[in-house]
């Protein structure tokens, strides 16, 4: 009998260890030259007030950040959604 | 109050704080109120990662590197993206190997060796010790800058002696919160809760303290994050810093990260949060974004403080390290000043904490009882000792003064020789050391002990060469020419140039030479070596750690202990309460006859190493339950030779074997002979609905049966215990056992039970629920035809093409005598060969598929009876069966009636005709007699007119009187007078017998009646037959009183007529057949009363009847005359006249005399219908 998966329990198995995956080899790849290069070739260019590397550097953190908690994320709304659905649901009868 | 002392006590407050934190979550934890247990205190806890080098020294970093600290993080933040591969089953593997420390674990991957444990202890103490004198140096510096407050310090203070020096008493603070906290328990695996929850909020504050400090500078101290960087704008070197150009060319960007990301888990205090500290691995899902985040959030202001830093101290004056704290001195903010120092000493107690608890459990454990064991100072013999405990844990407290002691030592003496930062990442480069032996022996099954041994030891050393002896050289410890020339002058070995090869880092110098030579060794020794059994066991149970066969893994021991030695030496180990456990556990779950003289089975000692693992490593519980053996004559290396060999061949056999079990749809299980469930598949659980959380490691039959009796499974039990020994008695059956189990949700489950020669027991269940109902219909249907055919009046006998019968039912068992059994199986033409035209017809209606009939078929049973019967076949018309139905009627009571009916209108007509004739013939006689009288009066002698004629004929009356008498004519008159009445006394009893229409019951006297009878019967004789009823004797017993009986006369005389004839022919047949001289042939009449009867005996003398014909005399046909002289049925007419028609009764009985009695009563009054 398989553990029945409480709610907010994230798994890491099946698409979520695929997406794991992914943001590590993603995030290898835009965290490391020749990548990173591009955005320091001009160390004066500013990004809401941050210089372009670090903005960008700081970016893709974030992101890879969300990718992981993104499933998370999705647990969390998805009762908010059902009730919207429900709501608009009813509405719209 | 100096400003020094207010810092003084308020950090003294801040560690009391942590105190009580941790006191607090310890108790709560013992109350069994777990706050530190969740994933959020786990996530702030891997923040240790964090310690004053990043809130001192990346700000330190970023103004000598710009970007460069970042690395250092991202490398984690991608460790965390892979966690679910890497960490997940590093967290499996320590939790089922109980693991200590990372020494702990990669010795228990590599055969428990208390070798590699000792090195990577070595290693570890020695490259993380510079990391905790780092600590130190900070929280060292930290105070002394912002005692002097508001004077900013341009240089540490100079050095002063060590009863004088803040870090010094620091050092022996954070001694003793550790010692507080992290030995509390002597079983290092498990959690130190309370300890941790104090890192968490530690985590906290410096964060908070970082980010804060990090907003003032920002937004206070300037304007903005565009107002720092445009600081830089006109500084181009600093420009260039930010770019971070240099270290995307040279390599140390990629180079940092990857080593960071590998420190993240392969530095001791790191591996002892993440890992040992760890106590869900639902929690790593959490970290997985809260670290990172972490880590974001505190360097995000690291490059704004480190630029503001610069633009506010301009010339160096002020060291890059500090900016964190001095830049709000600068502002005159010693609030914030006191924040952000309270901030770098939680950063660094934090890591000195965990590091030493680490630290001081690999030294002791892996290190310190080893040599003890060597020496004898520490065993598992026969020397009584008490003081086991407290000496492991004395020894371990002593090991984290000795640690934080040495590490204090090495800040004093080389500390100012590097920069936090390189300091910290002298650490990681060490640390690192581990990553090939970790990485490869969760996912490698063939790494050696002795690669990893190799490995090691030579990237260790590498590291050494290239990372700490050049620190010794700047710090005058060895001749800088050691560094600039090699040593003895040979450049080739430059510690910072090896082989010629240099780079701008000599950290990524050393980085790469360590790790090609470590991971290359590791690699090739690994290849060309073998493992020995318990290598070849670990390394399985590490690299198939998510399978369920390796928690059950048995080692083998090379000798014996008794289980009470055994017990009781443990006890010196480890504390009573979980000693205590463990065995009675094992004596509760024992099958056969525990006893504690007994010696320890394989698995109990296993069991016992796992627990003793906690306290004092695994390599050393090996070793120590090793030498308390007594040994065995055998050689266990050639044994193990002999089991490597055989194993690996078994291994890919096994393969098959599990996927093909896990595939079947039965359930199977197995359980060895101390009932252990060591292997089962996906159907025993899902067939027996058990939830994946019971099968763990060490799950008994015991534990199972417990589960389903709470679960109802085996419904209302009361002596749950008797049930369970009754239960485990049956399941170790010496024999194979099947039985059928249905279950609360009434699916029927087959459980077949096999046990093998080595005590285990496999069951296999299969769910027959569906097959069960279908065989239930199946029989009830059969049952409910079965009962059909067997209530049918007919015989009904099934026969396939062959002829051979195959259904038989009741009635033709009543018909032929023949059970079932019997029949079945035999062929119809051997049991039925009378009937060859039968047989044809079968045959012929099973070929053309039509019904076909005989009737009438006469036949005798097994008594001898005639008996008629009607034969119908019927083709069996279903496809895929062929043969026939076989109908047979008994038809013999039909047929008889039929007879019997048109003999009846037979006797009819006849009866009709004698009564005709009777009639014809009464008036000829009627005249006969009238003339006979009128003849005798014209002769009369007293008639006038005879005379006067007589006279006138010239005779007289008396002449002719006297000539009549003497010529005997009167005598003839009279004879024909007589005659003729006899004669029409005949013709009217014959008139009445046949005149049945005309029946009329009436009272009779029975006597006058049987007297007519006789009368007729009398003039029954046959000349031919010499037989006349007048020779018999009647003898008549009659009572003078008799009461009439209710009977129709005519119908009662033709029964006692019939009697009589019978009896008459049966005596004169006897006495043709046997002649006697003076035989008295004779009927004895009686009649009497018997209550409301009647009743008529005639009793004859004659040869009588034997009791089978007595019984069959009443039946229709049955004679014993000659065939032709009778019908069979004048006895069956009597009996039908007697009982249905006066409601009377005949029976027949012997005779007194020797012949038959015929009995027949009649009613003296009428019935109420007749």
């Amino acid at each position: 009998m398989k553990k029945q998966q409480e709610p907010g329990e994230l798994s890491a198995r099946g698409t979520g260890r695929a997406r794991m995956l992914v943001a590590a080899i993603l995030g290898a790849l835009l965290l490391n030259p020749p990548l990173l290069e591009i955005f320091s070739v001009d160390p004066s260019a500013r990004l809401f007030g941050w210089p372009l590397i670090l903005f960008y550097i700081n970016l893709t953190w974030i992101l890879l950040i969300v990718m992981v908690f993104l499933p998370r994320l999705a647990v969390l709304f998805k009762p908010l959604g059902s009730a919207a659905q429900r709501l608009l649901g009813k509405r719209s009868d | 109050m100096q400003f020094a002392w207010w810092v003084f006590f308020i950090s003294l407050a801040y560690l009391g704080l942590l105190f009580l934190i941790a006191h607090f979550a310890d108790r709560r934890a013992a109350q069994g109120k777990r706050f530190g247990a969740n994933p959020y205190v786990y996530s702030l806890s891997l923040a240790v990662y964090c310690t004053s080098w990043t809130f001192y020294g990346s700000v330190g970093r970023a103004a000598t590197d710009g970007i460069g600290f970042l690395p250092i993080y991202l490398g984690p933040t991608l460790l965390f993206m892979v966690a679910p591969f890497l960490l997940r089953k590093i967290l499996k593997i320590a939790q089922a190997q109980r693991t200590t420390s990372i020494a702990d674990f990669i010795s228990s991957r590599y055969g428990k060796s208390q070798l590699l444990a000792g090195l990577v202890t070595v290693v570890a103490v020695i490259g993380i010790m510079p990391y905790i004198a780092l600590q130190l140096k900070a929280v060292s510096t930290s105070f002394d800058i912002l005692s002097r407050y508001p004077v900013i310090a341009a240089t540490a203070s100079d050095p002063v002696a060590v009863l004088s020096d803040k870090a010094f008493y620091v050092t022996i603070l954070l001694a003793l919160f550790t010692i507080f906290f992290g030995t509390r328990r002597l079983d290092a695996s498990e959690h130190h809760e309370g300890l941790m929850v104090a890192i968490a909020f530690e985590s906290l504050v410096k964060l908070f303290a970082f980010i804060a400090v990090g907003v003032f500078v920002t937004f206070f101290m300037f304007d903005g994050l565009e107002s720092i960087f445009d600081q830089v704008t006109d500084n181009a070197t600093l420009s260039e810093l930010i770019s971070g150009r240099a270290l995307f060319d040279n390599g140390s960007w990629t180079f940092l990260m990857l080593l960071s990301a590998l420190a993240a888990f392969c530095l001791p205090r790191q591996f002892q949060v993440t890992v040992v500290e760890n106590t869900h691995r639902s929690h790593l899902d959490t970290a997985m974004w809260l670290f990172p985040l972490y880590l974001l959030l505190i360097n995000l202001f690291v490059l704004p403080i480190a630029i503001a830093g610069l633009v506010t101290f301009p010339g160096g004056g002020i060291n890059a390290d500090t900016f964190v704290l001095t830049l709000p001195m600068s502002a005159a903010q010693p609030a914030l000043a006191l924040l952000v120092y309270i901030g770098g000493l939680s950063a660094a107690s934090g890591m000195v904490i965990v590091a030493t608890v680490a630290l001081s459990t690999m030294v002791c454990n892996d290190l310190i009882v080893p040599v003890m064991m060597r020496y004898r100072l520490l065993h598992f013999g026969r020397m009584e000792s008490t003081t086991a405990t407290g000496m492991l844990k004395a020894l371990r407290r002593i090991t984290i003064i000795a640690i934080l002691l040495l590490s204090y030592s090495y800040f004093k003496i080389i500390g100012d020789s590097y920069a936090l930062v390189t300091i910290g990442l002298v650490s990681f480069a060490a640390a690192a050391q581990f990553a090939p032996l970790i990485i490869g022996g969760i996912f490698w099954k063939g790494a050696t002990l002795k690669g990893a041994i190799a490995g090691l030891s030579t990237g260790f050393l590498v590291w050494g060469y290239t990372l700490v002896l050049p620190a010794f050289a700047q710090s005058g410890w060895l001749p800088l020419s050691f560094i600039e020339q090699g040593p003895f002058g040979l450049t080739l070995l430059k510690p910072q140039a090896l082989f010629g090869v240099s780079w701008d880092s000599p950290l990524l110098h050393s980085l790469f030479w360590s790790a090609f030579i470590n991971v290359g060794l590791y690699l090739s020794v690994s290849l060309f070596t073998r493992q020995n059994l318990i290598e070849w066991t670990q390394a399985r149970a590490f690299v198939d750690v998510f399978e369920h066969k390796n928690e059950y893994v048995t080692r083998p021991w090379e000798g014996q202990i008794r289980i009470a030695d055994l017990e009781r030496t443990v006890l010196r180990f480890v504390d009573s309460d979980r000693a205590m456990s463990l065995f009675g556990r094992y004596r509760d779950s024992s099958l056969s006859g525990y006893s504690p003289g007994m010696d320890a089975p394989a698995d109990l000692l296993t069991e016992v190493e796992k627990l003793l693992s906690g306290v004092i490593g695994s390599a050393s519980a090996r070793v120590l339950i090793n030498t308390s053996l007594r040994r065995s004559n055998i050689n266990l290396d050639n044994v193990l030779d002999i089991i490597d060999e055989a194993s690996l061949a078994v291994e890919a056999s096994r393969e098959v074997l599990k996927s093909v079990i896990e595939n079947v749809d039965q359930g199977i299980s197995m359980y060895d002979k101390e009932m252990n469930l060591v292997a089962w598949n996906r159907r025993f659980v899902e067939i027996n609905d058990i939830p994946e959380s019971l099968l763990r490691a060490g799950v008994t039959l015991r534990d199972l049966c417990l589960y389903n009796l709470d679960k109802g499974e085996y419904g209302e039990v009361e002596d749950r215990d008797a049930f369970i020994e009754r239960y485990i008695h049956d399941a170790f059956q010496l024999q194979r056992t099947v039985f059928e189990k249905k279950r609360p949700n009434n699916t029927i489950i087959e459980v077949r039970r096999t046990p093998l020669a080595t005590g285990s027991v496999v069951t296999t269940y299969t769910d027959i629920t569906q097959s069960k109902q279908a065989e239930l219909e199946l029989t009830r249907l059969r049952n409910l035809l079965g009962n059909m055919i067997d209530s049918m009046p007919s015989a009904l006998i099934g026969i396939d093409v062959d002829g051979r019968i195959t259904h038989w039912n009741r009635e033709a068992e009543r018909m032929s005598g023949l059970r079932a059994v019997n029949a079945i199986g035999q062929l119809l033409s051997e049991l039925f060969p009378l009937f060859p035209d039968v047989l044809r017809k079968i045959a012929r209606s099973i070929q053309t598929l039509s019904p076909d009939q005989a009737s009438n078929l006469r036949w005798e049973n097994d008594k001898g009876e005639v008996r008629y019967m009607d034969v119908t076949v019927y083709p069996l018309l279903g496809e895929g069966v062929e043969g026939a139905v076989i109908r047979l009627d008994d038809v013999t009571e039909t047929v008889r009636m039929e007879e019997m009916m048109v003999q009846s209108e037979k006797m009819l007509s006849v009866g009709g005709l004698a009564a005709g004739m009777a009639h014809e013939i009464n008036n000829p006689l009627a005249g006969i007699v009238q003339s006979v009288q009128v003849i005798n009066t014209r002769l009369g002698r007293e008639m006038d007119k005879n005379r006067k004629v007589a006279e006138s004929c010239g005779t007289s009356i008396d002449a002719v009187a006297d000539y009549m008498d003497k010529r005997g004519i009167t005598a003839l008159m009279e004879m024909v007078s007589e005659s003729g009445k006899r004669a029409a006394k005949i013709v009217s009893s014959m008139l009445s017998f046949s005149r049945k229409s005309d029946l009329k019951f009436e009272l009779r006297d029975l006597r006058l009646l049987l007297d007519e009878t006789v009368e007729i019967a009398s003039n029954d004789y046959s000349l031919e037959k010499n037989y006349d009823f007048r020779k018999l004797i009647i003898h008549r017993e009659y009572p003078d009183e008799l009461p009439d009986a209710w009977c129709e006369g005519g119908q009662i005389q033709q029964v006692l007529l019939n009697l009589l004839k019978n009896g008459a022919q049966a005596m004169f047949e006897a006495a043709a057949a046997t002649p006697q001289e003076g035989r008295n042939d004779a009927f004895i009449l009686r009649i009497y009363a018997r209550g409301e009867w009647v009743c008529v005996e005639v009793e004859d003398n004659g040869p009588g009847m034997s009791p089978a014909v007595r019984r069959r005399i009443f039946e229709p046909f049955f004679t014993t005359k000659e065939v032709g002289s009778g019908t069979g049925l004048g006895l069956s007419v009597s009996y039908f006249i007697i009982t249905q028609n006066h409601r009377g009764s005949i029976e027949v009985k012997p005779g007194q005399k020797g012949g038959s009695c015929f009995v027949i009563r009649l009613p003296t009054a009428a019935p109420e219908t007749v």
